[in-house]
């Protein structure tokens, strides 16, 4: 095909629109026009005569461009120009001048001033310059703005240094501090070098050697580097790279290059990227899958965390994975997330059907949707990391299609109490658990560790939620648009011989519907304070442990509280201080979208067992408080603090409430008739709901929300007793 | 506001979401329903639907909030405790690991496909009998059962439904 025949393709998504392009065959006779977008794929030349192809650096996945790019020759030292979008590189055959635009066909440039016969391997470009180096004949530049006025300009290459001493066959700009960067095969130095001066100087050693034919950086300043042999791809952490970064600094980092993904095996070869591209790009939907364990597991793409390229064919569960931007963080894990428009509970194909118990074998169920090989990690120390010796439970194990259930041994020593566990699954094998893989998913879990015999309850299911919503006014009903707090909320009581040894409790605050300030805690009615092991007694905010439940100042606030009869444990004194948000409220104003902040969990040892016939029920007594030292309407004279709690319905208030409160305004409790926090229409301020409820907007009442929910109060619950689900509501008075 | 057009085409929307769940494997109990089992009404097409304006009748009917009146006991929940018994034949103090989960499926090959975050229940039992509670907090009727051996082999399964708050399982 001549060059007047080629299709105009568009950058890395031509792919995409071939289908279109097929329809509207037209020769054209113009040149190749430049990339439209700045691509977030990597594109490697290689061979002679040569070809394209696009590499994914976050998987290693990689595909033909073109393989006939109008010249046959081989083409090298690539480089990507943001300036023009073009990629310029060195005909090595011809010695020539080349670029390509976004249908990949080669066009020769005018250029003088470089030595007869001599080729050039190592290129880059930035600033509309491309650089050309050759050991031991010199360090070049051209300016490239001439080709904006006219493609056929003469262009003259202007020598830098003729010193040129180091082993490259590589390098690229970083794209914050203005220096090139590329690794000596040899020795596996990293060099930074000057573009003007052509200095270099030795930032210290990678610890990997080979032929690294392409390197690249992202927007980042993530340094990856291709090594030839064998593909794989590494990477080297220069984020913290900017134009005031010393030599002592730079001496000064780690600069150790760590297994990013694998890539193609290649020869004859070079590199180019955008440099000021993300690695992954949000303008089109991922085919990515992620993991949602804590980010020291190594999750997040910052964290060379463990990702996979969705490939409709290996992964576990029934239905294929969702695509991620990144990893995901904290309770909520990718459960609801949306990326690509859609979003659900992809962590389904793993199920551990016995307890984790050390020192015995325990069974799993996985189920694979083909044949594949498993590799499973469990956090054994609960240190936060699957590093250490012992961690990987399965490597490489062929799945066959559908069940396969496998045995693990728990080592004796684990520690007891929640940890997490991986589990990829790929066409690959010796993936480790962090990197990219070509294929698969990984699917994070969390796991209990437990001594033997030990049984668990959960409510309202083990990975499921209960939704509790509180209007923060009272003892002043309002709009009733149940968003003042509103709180995902789940609970595990841990059991042996039938008497509950601990109560684990977790949450997700959804949203912040009020100016007013609330702390949030849970009271254990009939479970005496005395009776919480206070030295294990565990809370965390977002994945860390706490030693308070709040503090201000030099003032601190307890998690268990003291003086309670009742056991009472805080989670937080200040939901306020647990967010940041960019609109009046959190979460709650159309058109206001922000991210989830902010997860809890606590662990509740009991120091004597409770039996289960002593027990209260799920979800035991959740409630808001007034915070400290803060205004909570015009009710109060003073501000009530901690004496003004918000209960569900009938749920008496703690004995750190003022009982002087009661009857206020429209609360009509009654502590003879065991009526608490009800309206003279018998109405609550906190109801419980269950599932991933949807509140309403701001100002709109549940009623406008929920229709049903009228039929379902008046019924007493014998009719519309779904009245919560998205398909009762009237979205257009829900936040979404 | 929806016109007729336009709620019915999100009634094919809703339909259609519903099947797409269905097929990626979200719901449970069955072959082609999401047992899940709740009692969720459907929203039927609403006869004021025929309205020229399209107006959704239960918002012009509807009540302020401040008039809504409830019993004085009304939990606002539907929430009730549910008694799990099994008795299963094995040899003496032999050990056995029950799962108790609310989403599943029915695959083609007969077998149940859980849900693991379904589980409401995961318990050791010794000498072949079990008993617990728990809480149900969607008046769900049915539940799937699965006993667990020590070894690998496949569980014993079986769809539970709920009688009086009590569910049972002998084999």
């Amino acid at each position: 095909m001549k060059l007047n025949q080629r299709l105009h393709f568009v950058g890395t998504k031509y792919l995409l629109w071939l289908p279109a392009a097929l329809l509207s065959l037209n020769v054209t006779t113009t040149l190749a026009d430049p990339f439209t977008q700045c691509p977030s794929k990597a594109f490697l030349f290689q061979g002679n005569p040569v070809s394209s192809y696009g590499i994914n650096l976050v998987t290693g996945n990689y595909s033909l461009i073109e393989d006939d790019v109008g010249v046959s020759a081989n083409i090298n030292g690539v480089g990507f120009n943001e300036q023009d979008r073009y990629i310029y590189g060195f005909n090595t055959t011809h010695f020539q001048l080349t670029r390509l635009g976004s249908d990949f066909q080669a066009q020769n440039l005018n250029l003088s001033g470089l030595p007869q016969n001599k080729t050039f391997y190592v290129g880059d470009v930035a600033n509309h310059t491309y650089y050309l180096y050759r050991k031991n004949t010199g360090f070049y530049k051209v300016d490239l703005s001439p080709l904006d006025q006219d493609d056929s300009a003469p262009l003259t290459a202007q020598l830098i240094t003729s010193s040129a001493t180091i082993n490259l066959t590589d390098f690229a700009f970083h794209p914050n501090d203005g220096k090139l960067y590329g690794v000596d095969n040899n020795s596996g130095d990293l060099y930074q070098i000057n573009p003007e001066t052509g200095s270099h100087f030795t930032i210290g050693n990678t610890g990997e050697t080979g032929t690294f034919g392409a390197m690249y950086f992202d927007k980042n300043g993530y340094f990856y580097l291709s090594r030839n042999q064998d593909g794989k791809i590494y990477r080297i952490d220069l984020s913290s790279l900017t134009l005031a970064t010393t030599q002592q600094q730079l001496g000064e980092l780690d600069v150790s290059a760590i297994k990013f993904a694998d890539g193609p095996n290649s020869n004859q070869n070079d590199g180019a990227r955008c440099a000021s591209a993300p690695l992954i790009d949000e303008d089109i939907p991922s085919t990515i899958d992620f993991g949602d364990a804590p980010s020291t597991y190594g999750t997040l793409l910052s964290d060379n965390g463990a990702r996979h390229q969705l490939d409709n064919v290996t992964y576990l569960g029934l239905a294929p994975p969702d695509g991620d931007y990144d990893g995901y963080q904290g309770a909520d894990s990718d459960d609801t997330t949306i990326a690509n428009g859609e979003s659900y509970d992809d962590e389904d194909g793993v199920n551990f059907v016995t307890a984790l118990e050390g020192g015995l074998d325990s069974v799993i169920s996985v189920y694979a949707s083909s044949a594949g090989t498993l590799s499973a990690w469990f956090d054994w120390n609960r240190d936060g990391d699957f590093s250490d010796e012992g961690e990987q439970s399965i490597i490489d194990i062929t799945l066959n299609a559908g069940a396969n259930m496998l045995a693990i041994r728990v080592p004796i020593d684990a520690d007891v109490g929640s940890s997490w566990s991986r589990f990829r699954f790929s066409q690959q094998s010796n993936l480790d658990y962090f990197g990219g893989s070509t294929s698969g998913e990984v699917e994070d879990h969390p796991i209990q560790i437990s001594s033997a015999n030990l049984s668990y309850r959960y409510y309202p299911s083990e990975s499921g939620w209960v939704t509790l919503a509180y209007e923060d006014q009272w003892p002043e009903s309002e709009d009733y648009d149940m968003n003042d707090v509103v709180m995902r909320y789940r609970t595990t009581e841990v059991i042996r011989d039938n008497e509950v040894i601990r109560v684990d409790i977790s949450g997700e605050l959804q949203a912040i519907g009020g100016y007013h300030h609330n702390g949030f805690a849970v009271q254990l009615l009939d479970i005496e304070t005395d009776n919480i092991n206070q030295q294990t007694l565990r809370l965390l905010h977002n994945n860390v442990a706490q030693e308070y439940s709040g503090t201000h100042g030099g003032d601190t606030w307890p998690i268990l509280e003291a003086e309670q009869p009742n056991a009472v444990v805080a989670i937080s004194q200040d939901l306020w201080k647990q967010v940041n948000s960019s609109c009046v409220f959190y979460r709650t104003e159309i058109g206001c979208d922000q991210a989830q902040q902010f997860d809890f969990e606590i662990s509740i040892p009991f120091i004597t067992p409770v039996s289960l016939a002593e027990m209260p029920s799920a979800p035991f007594d959740p409630f808001i408080f007034a915070t400290e030292n803060l205004y909570h309407g015009e009710t109060f004279q003073n501000h009530p603090g901690r004496s003004l709690e918000i209960h569900l319905a009938d749920h008496a208030p703690t004995a750190r409430f003022n009982s002087d409160f009661f009857g206020l305004q429209d609360d009509t409790s009654d502590p003879t008739l065991n009526r608490y926090f009800r309206t003279s229409n018998n109405l609550p301020w906190a109801m419980e709901i269950p599932g991933q409820w949807s509140w309403p907007s701001e100002r709109k009442s549940i009623l406008q929300a929920y229709p049903r929910f009228q039929q379902f109060v008046e019924s007493q619950g014998a009719q519309d007793n779904g009245w919560y689900e998205a398909d009762q509501a009237d979205s257009n008075h829900l936040f979404e | 506001m929806l016109t007729t057009n336009q709620k019915k085409i999100t009634s094919l929307l809703l339909v259609l979401s519903v099947c797409l769940v269905s097929l990626n494997g979200c719901g449970g109990g069955g072959e082609e329903k999401a047992s899940g089992a709740v009692n969720t009404p459907v929203p039927q097409n609403d006869t004021s639907a025929n309205s020229s304006d399209g107006d959704n009748s239960s918002e012009t009917e509807q009540l302020d909030i401040n008039e809504l009146v409830a019993e004085p006991d009304f939990s606002f929940t539907t929430k009730s405790q549910v008694s799990l018994t099994v008795n299963i034949s094995v040899q003496q103090q032999e050990r056995r690991h029950i799962n108790l989960y609310t989403q599943y499926q029915k695959l083609d090959n007969g077998n149940y496909y859980p849900d693991p975050n379904s589980r409401i229940m995961r318990g050791v039992m010794h000498g072949g009998h079990y008993d617990s509670t728990f809480i149900n907090t969607t008046s769900q009727q049915s539940y799937l059962i699965e006993v667990w051996n020590d070894d690998l082999s496949f569980p014993l399964q079986q769809e539970l439904t709920l009688v009086n708050n009590n569910l049972s399982f002998t084999q």
